[in-house]
């Protein structure tokens, strides 16, 4: 039966409430458990439950609720359980160790903050955001859903005190040579990043780092820079710095293509930088970068291989890149196809990065017919169902309707080990694709987390006699606190192929399929 | 290399893995305590007002802060509510918190009104005191209106007498009804032969005696009282041992001097001694006059009243001059004196004594007072996080009580509607836990409901922007 339980006034972070809900979840008798602050948005969450009576729908946003369904007599110890967490929160008995409350009293207290990094709720982080800037830091937000008109606010007094204002919606960044974010460790060089692409940055500064070069600057955005109405306010603010930035030697910009007043405004800027540019519009036209005498990457992977070359002053080679690394990678696709007797055909791609299902499906569109996804982008056809795959299909797993209550899988890629399972079941999926990203503000041990399907899809595909090509990337550097020869060791031991970047792993994966739907 | 920050020193508001990852590569980085402010869309108002407006409130908040610090509080006597309370007539009685009508009086004041009634002679019996009250013969009001603290049910008659303290600076007053004991009319609401015979001897012997004392030899310095008691364990609210004693030490030999008879000055002692709360009225009359001295301060955002009756509490602002925001009263956590009661035979929070935390006293000075933690199992630490917790909702520090807890610096005085809701933090108040059929059953504190500090709020930046 469903039973919940309200401690009001009683506000915590998304972190302890996840925990609480494992943790009570876990207990003898619970079949299922969730904990939530009573937002409105939760509270759905809640009516999904079937938790949603009288009480909890009259709970705040700073009341706690725990809603089990369990046998009867369990809330005693779901109270024990929840009190024991909340008292270990506590700090040691004592500890004078002041923890400020608010922005204001840091800000007053400690004149030498400079960086304010903010994942609020969107409705709350430009309140605090902007109360970092007056004070004089810069702001790393993460936070999405953050009313444009407060975007528009908090970069036009970015540019009034001359503060970088990365995001809403930011992933990543390097800045004097500090990884923030959810964001690898790479060696300090010459290249410098602009980037409208959490996973984007990330994915080009590592292989810059994993063949040998360096990032000098690496300047996140936020998706919503390059609008019209944003006009590429961190972007310009970006590029002017790495322009004026004696240790860099060579421009990236990744973004999808801006609206066209904004390009206009970029492309300006590129033509005063004196320094090699480099371009990844992801989907746009290769005329127009090459118009603004900048390099037009059609890859990310290609991206970081114009910026490394133009780094070592060489000059980037012409030609067809995608062509080249299909060629490469064709024969391993003949010899995977080779394996896949079991009759099955298709392609299903499960992504942690958003711009890495992006990548995916501009690649895989020009290679394989019958592509659905749920991300609206490129020429694929909508999911009916975002649980349910059809025919080939990329699915992005940071989409809002998988994370609700739950940590965005670059976080934590818990949330693919049921869909790896459900995917990898189904006696249509032939390969089976996705990504790790690693680095600071990430699991422990993603390959870990998702260990256990891979190996299970392994055996019940053994069991029933057929073979499943399993492809991954694995975003990530030797620096990063993860391991990254281990994490790639786990998985290559479950037969997982894995391929140093997410545009490579698309590709080799339309490989198979092309072959297997001839 | 050229550096875009330098040495980067963060701040982290939301997830911990953030600071975790910057922290992992040496960075310093502290983890804001947020919590979601309670009206986003007030605090963004706030932000948009203009720069000159906002000039003009630092301005008035500053003055008022220099105000309460100048303040300074003298016990001049205890005088005939008629004689001394603004505003006071012979066919009225007051009681504590927001103003209310008799339909909605909880039963304690209900009852101390109608023992008000009989005790100042309006009416015969209480079945006549009711009917009068509901025609309107017999006039309700609220204490804080007339500047007068009412503590407790806070029952003032106008024969009933009142500690006068007056701010010898501003000559401004305040007044509160004297300590009756553990039974009495004015705090608990109970009337009985042996309640008048006390407030009869309180009105005709022991107030004059007073008085004469005090303007023969001088009035006693309140604020010299409690500057010295917060370094003996008082808190002024809840705790006020030391206090008492320096009081005692105070008034004595000036009732020895007056030449009145032993058998009288004798009884006036036994009043101050029998209960070591005795100082409690002085502490909240002196900081009524305190407060008055910020009372209409165009532009001032500071609170100037916090009062309860049992239902509702009630806040003025400065700038808004006598004016109302209400919520309903908040309920006590804390110790009850027996096993036999508990939250359910409590009322909400009744009596205007959280003036004390007005000035900063009380809640605010709980690093003063580790003792009064004990209600709630606290100890040191749990005062101390009390008293910087306070901080961040006031304008200023009452310089005037340096506690060794704080470092010698003293607790946050003047909420600031504003920190307020920008803190989400809402004040907490000590106090003593006042059981459904009268009388006190505990003592504890209670943290205040933010609803009247929004609409306070409102009504000011709508003002402002006018």
């Amino acid at each position: 039966m469903i039973q919940t339980m309200i401690k009001s006034n009683n506000y915590m972070d998304s972190v302890f409430l996840m925990k609480t809900g494992k943790a009570v979840g876990a207990l003898d008798g619970v079949k299922k458990a969730v904990a939530v602050m009573g937002t409105d948005l939760n509270k759905t969450v809640l009516r999904e439950f079937g938790a949603l009576n009288a009480e909890t729908e009259a709970a705040g946003t700073n009341d706690l609720i725990v809603a089990v369904d369990a046998d009867e007599d369990v809330m005693a110890a779901v109270e024990e359980c929840l009190a024991g967490l909340l008292n270990a929160k506590k700090p040691a008995s004592g500890s004078t160790a002041q923890q400020y409350v608010s922005v204001e009293q840091a800000a007053a207290a400690d004149p030498e903050l400079n960086l304010a990094v903010i994942s609020l709720p969107g409705d709350f982080a430009a309140y605090e955001g902007i109360k970092a800037l007056k004070a004089g830091m810069h702001v790393f937000m993460f936070s999405d859903n953050v009313p444009l008109e407060d975007e528009l606010e908090m970069k036009r007094i970015g540019r009034e005190k001359g503060l970088l204002v990365m995001g809403p919606g930011a992933g990543t960044a390097i800045i004097d040579n500090i990884s923030i974010g959810l964001m690898s460790k790479v060696r300090r060089k010459h290249i410098g990043i602009v980037a409208a692409s959490g996973s984007g940055l990330q994915e080009v500064a590592m292989l810059v780092h994993n063949w040998g070069e360096g990032i000098s600057q690496a300047i996140g955005t936020g998706g919503r820079d390059l609008s019209k109405e944003v006009g590429g306010s961190t972007m310009l603010m970006g590029m002017d710095i790495l322009k004026n930035d004696p240790d860099t030697d060579v421009i990236v910009l990744i973004s999808k293509p801006p609206h066209p007043d904004t390009m206009a405004k970029m492309f300006a800027a590129v033509k005063t930088m004196g320094k090699p540019v480099v371009i990844f519009f992801l989907g746009g036209k290769a005329s127009d970068v090459e118009a603004s005498g900048a390099y037009c990457a059609k890859t990310l992977e290609e991206a970081a291989s114009m910026a490394v070359a133009l780094a070592r002053g060489e000059t980037p080679e012409k030609g067809d890149y995608v062509a080249s690394v299909c060629e490469e990678l064709l024969p391993l696709a003949k010899a995977e196809a080779a394996k896949l007797t079991g009759g099955q055909k298709y392609l299903r791609g499960l992504f942690c990065g958003g711009t890495h299902s992006e990548e995916a499906v501009m690649l895989l569109q020009e290679m394989i017919s019958d592509l659905y996804s749920n991300i609206n982008f490129g020429h694929v056809t909508m999911m009916e169902n975002r649980h349910v795959s059809t025919k080939n299909c990329l699915v992005d797993m940071g989409d809002e309707e998988f994370t609700v209550g739950k940590p965005h899988p670059v976080m934590d890629p818990s949330i693919l080990n049921d869909r790896l399972v459900q995917e990898g079941s189904d006696p249509d999926t032939a390969i089976l694709l996705f990504d790790l990203l690693l680095g600071y503000g990430v699991h422990e041990d993603p390959a870990g987390t998702i260990a256990d399907s891979l190996r299970q899809i392994r055996e019940k595909t053994e069991a029933e006699g057929r073979h499943i090509c399993m492809i991954a990337s694995i975003c990530g550097t030797d620096l990063d606190p993860q391991d990254y020869q281990k994490q790639k060791k786990t998985l290559e031991d479950l037969g997982v192929i894995v391929l140093e970047s997410n545009g490579r792993a698309a590709l080799l994966s339309g490989l198979i399929a092309k072959e297997v739907q001839k | 290399m050229s550096e875009i920050i330098g040495k980067i020193k963060a701040i982290n508001l939301g997830l911990e893995g953030f600071g975790d990852g910057l922290r992992g590569q040496g960075v310093s980085v502290d983890q804001i305590k947020w919590k979601p402010p309670i009206n986003v869309g007030l605090l963004k108002k706030l932000d948009r007002l203009d720069p000159t407006i906002v000039e003009k409130i630092e301005a008035a908040n500053k003055q008022a802060i220099a105000n309460m610090l100048a303040a300074e509080p003298h016990w001049i006597g205890i005088k005939k509510a008629i004689d001394v309370v603004p505003g006071m007539k012979p066919n009225m009685i007051l009681h504590s918190g927001p103003p209310n009508d008799w339909d909605h009086l909880i039963s304690t004041q209900k009852k101390g009104v109608v023992g008000g009634a009989l005790h100042a002679g309006l009416a015969k019996t209480k079945e006549e005191a009711i009917a009068m009250i509901k025609a309107g013969e017999i006039e309700l009001g609220s204490c804080n209106d007339h500047f007068c603290v009412g503590a407790g049910a806070g029952i003032v008659t106008a024969n009933m007498v009142v500690n006068v303290s007056k701010d010898l600076r501003t000559g401004l007053e305040g007044y509160c009804i004297p300590f009756e004991g553990r039974v009495g009319l004015g705090v608990w609401g109970v009337y009985n032969e042996e309640v008048e015979r006390n407030l009869r001897e309180i009105e005709d012997e022991f107030g004059p005696a007073v008085t004469m004392a005090l303007e023969k030899f001088g009035p006693i310095d309140v604020r010299s009282i409690i500057a010295r008691s917060m370094q003996m364990g008082d808190e002024i609210h809840t705790r006020q041992t030391a206090a008492g004693l320096i009081l005692v030490s105070e008034i004595v030999p000036k009732l020895l001097d007056t030449g009145l008879p032993n058998k009288l000055i004798n009884k006036c002692i036994a009043q101050f001694t029998a209960t070591e709360r005795w100082f409690h009225p002085l502490g909240m009359s002196g900081g009524m006059s305190i407060a008055r001295s910020i009372k209409g301060i165009p532009y001032c955002t500071l609170v100037t009243s916090i009062a309860q009756n049992g239902v509702k509490t009630g806040i003025k602002v400065s700038h808004f001059g006598e004016r109302w925001f209400t919520a309903p009263a908040p309920r006590f956590v804390g110790s009850y004196f027996s096993s036999e009661w508990g939250p359910e035979d409590a009322v909400p929070y009744m009596g205007d004594s959280t003036v004390t935390e007005v000035v900063g006293m009380g809640a605010f000075a709980a690093a003063a007072a580790p003792v009064v933690m004990r209600l709630r199992d606290g100890g040191y630490r749990e005062a101390i996080a009390q008293s910087r917790e306070m901080q961040q909702i006031t304008y200023g520090i009452n310089s005037n009580y340096p506690i060794p807890l704080l470092d010698f610096t003293g607790p946050g005085m003047g909420i600031d509607v504003r920190k307020v809701i920008e803190t989400g933090i809402t004040p907490i108040c000590h106090g003593g836990i006042i059981s459904k059929d009268g009388g006190q059953i505990g003592a504890g504190a209670a943290r205040f409901p933010s609803d009247h500090y929004m609409a306070a709020l409102e009504a000011l930046i709508d003002d402002f922007s006018k």
